[in-house]
Order: structure tokens, then C-alpha cells, then sequence
């Protein structure tokens, strides 16, 4: 089953499972979780794991992404994307109670969106995939085969009526800029209210998730996905 | 309806089209020759291209002039994300649909677009001018209208995500009572352009509805998110490889110049860097003193070109 979600003029597509009612309606104490995938990746990516979850599933596909619009004028960002998955975090009741996983990019989205709704998000889970070190800490003004792909993608034709697949220009997300300063404030904010990080042993540790795991709050998921999401339902 | 104003110099362009770029259609302006060689002008935020309407017939003798409105102003598209890289992405395909080779103009955000554009394009921009487009001093723009307390990154994110969740609702200016009372608004922000030219700029960068007089540019514009440090511009500025017009104005206003030591420090490590000041005039240049930015340019275009 799915769920359509607004967002400005763009229409978010999220795959719903385990609903014992309607969708995000108020229901059993079984946390919801929120799932986040991957950059290029979609909703189906989660499909052997949901039933592994004792509550509510919403996967989000993101914007660009799945069965979601591509963006007018195609400005992707991750920020944009915390956007996208907080318009789904409005839809749902149960204060408090939602719990979030985000692998590769959507980790990182899913840092960002606990630090900035610590009173909606009780514990986020970061795993490995696409997207999950972004471009770096700092730009890197000299790196000229990075300007060629962007010039490159200029040429990115519009989406053909049908075209299934991500609109490719969300892959610029690889190139994101994530200052370690701008990830530790995310996770002083998660810790500061007591919620938790959870973040997969086997995960690569950029600068930001290095720093952000120095503020505090954070511990080691077990390595393989199955596991650690049971860990994060027993936060 | 109001009828199309005139003001002394302002000439209306004599070509006009669109050019489709990442989603968005651009509404661009020519002046001049079609086969002469393109100088490319990028305006401002909030502003469009019809303020180059003073500038563009001072350079039309011997350039093509390409305005355009910038997605989200005048009468180009509007988006849903608006982004700088997709902003200098325009101005790219606006110099590809001109031609592909020429000189790029831009004022204040336009300025730094256009600069980011030649870095991306060094074989194809043969020189750039930049009026007033340094980016922001480090504290802001905004900080002298700060009364309370910075909120930290996660608040004004959570900020963001409030606007965001309303995008679909919040995305209309406020009706003016009539034309009048949207140059006084426009006034008071910029005190030293005239009443007469505001009234003429502000007709192409407005429209008449059953409610009133409103801003054609998209209230979304400049609401994006993203980690962003002044000390990037520097660094950025010195891998330019084309020859780089700076221009300010001697009179401190609400936009600009920056303090000469934080220019100075910016614009560094440019390797073929002119600089410029026009006296008498506040940050909108072009807008202010088209006389003078004109001899500045046809210097520069003449010893580049």
C-alpha cells in the first residue's frame, strides 16, 4: 500500500507495511519507523526488512527517486530531501514515537532531520549505501574532474512521459559539501535531548559522522541490517 | 492598467525568447547586433533583466547584450528548489544559446554567478564583469536587523522545515494597493536609485491582478538550506582563468561594497584582476551610473576581446 504525500508541487510516493489500521493514524504502541534509502536508490530497496519490524513501516522515495515526481527545475539537495521526509513526519501521529533508518545518503538525511525534530524522532539509524560521505568536508574548488561531471550534467535531458528510474542529476547529492561543524551541531541537538544515533559498525566514518559521533549520544549498530534494526526498536 | 513607463537612456530590447534550462524556462532579452560577440548580464536577487535596459544600448553598437531573468524573477519559470549551481547552470545555457563564446556581466548574486560560470567555462568566457557581486560580508547581510539571539543550525533548519511544509500554500506576495506603494517599498530598501527609474523598473518586475500590484518573482527564492562558509568564496575566486573586471561603488549602502580589506582578501588569489570604483554610486552600478559602467566595460571588452 502507499501513501501519496504533498510537498510543495512535488508528489512523495511512500510505501506502507505492518498498518493494522489507517496509515499513520493513532494506533498500538509499537514505534513507526521511517525509512530512508539510499541516493539513487528507492522505497523497494527495504522490502526483506520490513516485516522484521514490530510496528508501522512509511519507506519514502525521495524526490527524484521511485515512484516519487522528479523536481521542477531539479534542484536537488539533502536538505531538500530532510524536507521531503518531514512532510512524511508530519502526516504521522503518536508524538515522539517515530524511529528512523536511513541508509547511505538517507543517513545522513536522517541525521539532519532528528537534530532539527528531536521532539518527532526518538532514535535514527544511519547505515552504509550511496551517498552516505557526500563530497567532503570542504569543497574542493580544484578538483577539475569534479567540474567536468557537473558541466556534464547540464545537458541531463527532462524526464521522458513513463521514464521509470531517479532523475540522474540527484547523483550531483555524491558531491555535497558537509562541514564537520555543520554535522556536530546536527548531533549536539540529538544528544542534548536524549535522543540516540545509532550508527552500523561496518559503515566507512567520513568527517562529519566521525564528528558527529564525538558529540555524544551515539553507539555501534550490529553489522548486518536485520540486527540493527532490531537494536533500534529496543532503544 | 498602467501604460509601459519610459525613462531617459532606457531602451526596450529589440529580441526576446526563451531558453530551457535543468527544468526552469528563462525568459532572456537581446540588444544589438545577433552576429556581434555576446556579453551575457545576470541581475541581482529580486531584481530581472530589464534593469540592464540603461546599460545594454550604451554596449549594443558593438555587442550582442543577452539579459535574462534569472528562474524564480521577471518572467522566467518558477522552481521548486532554487539552488546556486542551477542558477550558474542558466547563465551557461544562455551563453551556449548566445553563441557559446562571449563575455559574462553580472551584478551583486548575478555577479558571483557569472564568476562561477567562467571558472566552470575558461575556454569559452573570454573575460568577466563583476559590479558588486563579492558575496556576503562574513557576518551577513541581515545582522544589523538581528534583535534576538543566533538561533543555532538545527533551529533554523527546523525553521526551514516549517516553510517547507507550507510550500504549497505560502507561495504569494501580499497585494500592494497600487503601483505607488510597491516603489515606495522598493525605495525605502534602495534609497539611492530615483523614484523615476524605480517606477520604470518595477513595471517589468510586477503585474496587475484583481487584488493589486505584486512582485512577479518567486517568494521561494533565497529560501534554500545548505552549509556555507564566506571563507569558500576566496578559494573559489582563484581558480578564475580568465581576466576579472571588479566593480564597486564608492557610496556604502545596504548591499555593498564590502570593507576593501575583506574584498581585498577575496578577490587575492585572482591571477588577471582589474578593479574599478565609480564614484557616486551605491551598490546598483549598472542601474546607477550606466554611463559610467559602460565606458568600463567597452575598456575591458576591447582589451580582451
Amino acid at each position: 500500500m502507499r501513501l501519496q504525500v504533498q510537498h510543495g508541487r512535488v508528489q512523495l510516493s511512500v510505501r506502507c507495511a505492518n498498518a493494522e489500521t489507517e496509515p499513520g493514524a493513532e494506533s498500538a504502541s509499537a514505534p513507526k519507523l521511517l525509512l530512508l534509502h539510499e541516493l539513487l536508490g528507492s522505497s523497494d530497496d527495504w522490502g526483506a526488512l520490513e516485516p522484521l519490524w514490530p510496528g508501522e513501516v512509511f519507506a519514502l522515495d525521495f524526490c527524484g527517486h521511485g515512484a516519487s515526481d522528479w523536481l521542477p527545475g531539479r534542484g536537488y539537495t539533502p536538505e531538500l530531501f530532510v524536507a521531503d521526509a518531514d512532510c512524511v513526519l508530519a502526516t504521522l501521529a503518536d508524538e515522539g514515537t517515530v524511529r528512523v533508518a536511513g541508509a547511505g545518503m538517507g543517513a545522513y538525511v536522517g541525521l539532519l532531520l532528528a537534530g532539527a525534530r528531536p521532539d518527532r524522532i526518538h532514535a535514527a539509524l544511519l547505515l552504509p549505501g550511496r551517498g552516505f560521505a557526500g563530497g567532503g568536508p570542504l569543497p574542493r574548488h580544484d578538483d577539475v574532474a569534479a567540474r567536468e561531471a557537473w558541466l556534464a550534467g547540464i545537458d541531463t535531458p527532462e524526464r521522458k512521459p513513463g521514464e521509470p528510474g531517479p532523475d540522474p542529476l540527484v547523483a550531483r547529492c555524491d558531491g555535497d559539501i558537509r562541514p564537520v561543524d555543520y554535522a556536530e551541531a546536527f548531533a549536539e541537538a540529538i544528544a542534548g535531548a536524549n535522543r540516540r544515533l545509532l550508527v552500523g559498525s561496518t559503515a566507512e566514518r567520513p568527517a562529519w559522522l566521525t564528528a558527529a559521533m564525538a558529540s555524544g549520544g551515539v553507539a555501534d549498530a550490529p553489522d548486518d541490517p536485520a540486527s540493527a534494526l532490531r537494536a533500534l526498536a529496543e532503544l | 492598467m498602467r501604460e509601459e513607463p519610459s525613462f531617459p537612456g532606457a531602451v526596450a530590447p529589440a529580441r526576446s525568447y526563451r531558453v530551457h534550462s535543468l527544468g526552469a524556462e528563462l525568459q532572456v532579452h537581446e540588444w544589438g547586433d545577433p552576429d556581434a560577440l555576446p556579453v551575457v548580464c545576470a541581475h541581482g536577487m529580486f531584481d530581472h533583466s530589464r534593469g540592464f535596459d540603461c546599460l545594454a544600448p550604451l554596449l549594443a553598437d558593438e555587442l550582442r547584450v543577452v539579459a535574462f531573468d534569472a528562474r524564480g524573477h521577471g518572467d522566467s519559470g518558477w522552481v521548486e528548489n532554487y539552488t546556486w549551481d542551477n542558477d550558474v547552470a542558466d547563465i551557461i545555457a544562455v551563453l551556449r544559446a548566445a553563441g557559446g563564446t562571449g563575455f559574462l556581466l553580472g551584478h551583486s548574486k548575478g555577479g558571483g554567478q557569472v564568476l562561477d560560470a567562467a571558472i566552470a567555462l575558461p575556454d569559452d568566457v573570454l573575460g568577466v564583469i563583476d559590479l558588486d557581486g563579492f558575496g556576503p560580508p562574513p557576518e551577513g547581510f541581515d545582522h544589523r536587523r538581528r534583535s534576538e539571539p543566533e538561533k543555532s543550525i538545527p533551529e533554523r533548519f527546523a525553521q526551514y522545515l516549517d516553510f517547507r511544509r507550507g510550500a504549497r500554500e505560502n507561495r504569494s506576495w501580499r497585494p500592494y494597493d497600487g503601483f505607488d506603494a510597491l516603489v515606495d517599498r522598493r525605495s525605502q530598501q534602495n534609497p539611492l536609485l530615483s523614484r523615476d527609474w524605480l517606477r520604470y523598473f518595477l513595471y517589468y518586475g510586477a503585474r496587475e491582478d484583481a487584488d493589486g500590484w505584486r512582485w512577479k518573482v518567486d517568494p521561494h527564492c533565497g529560501s534554500g538550506f545548505g552549509p556555507w562558509k564566506p571563507d569558500w568564496i576566496g578559494e573559489s575566486y582563484a581558480q578564475l582563468r580568465v581576466p576579472l573586471l571588479a566593480v564597486i561603488g564608492s557610496v556604502a549602502d545596504t548591499w555593498g561594497p564590502l570593507p576593501e580589506d575583506i574584498l581585498a582578501e577575496r578577490l587575492a588569489g585572482v591571477q588577471q584582476l582589474e578593479r574599478a570604483t565609480v564614484e557616486g554610486s551605491g551598490h546598483f552600478i549598472h542601474m546607477e551610473k550606466p554611463r559610467e559602467t559602460a565606458a568600463l566595460v567597452r575598456d575591458f571588452v576591447a582589451r580582451h576581446r
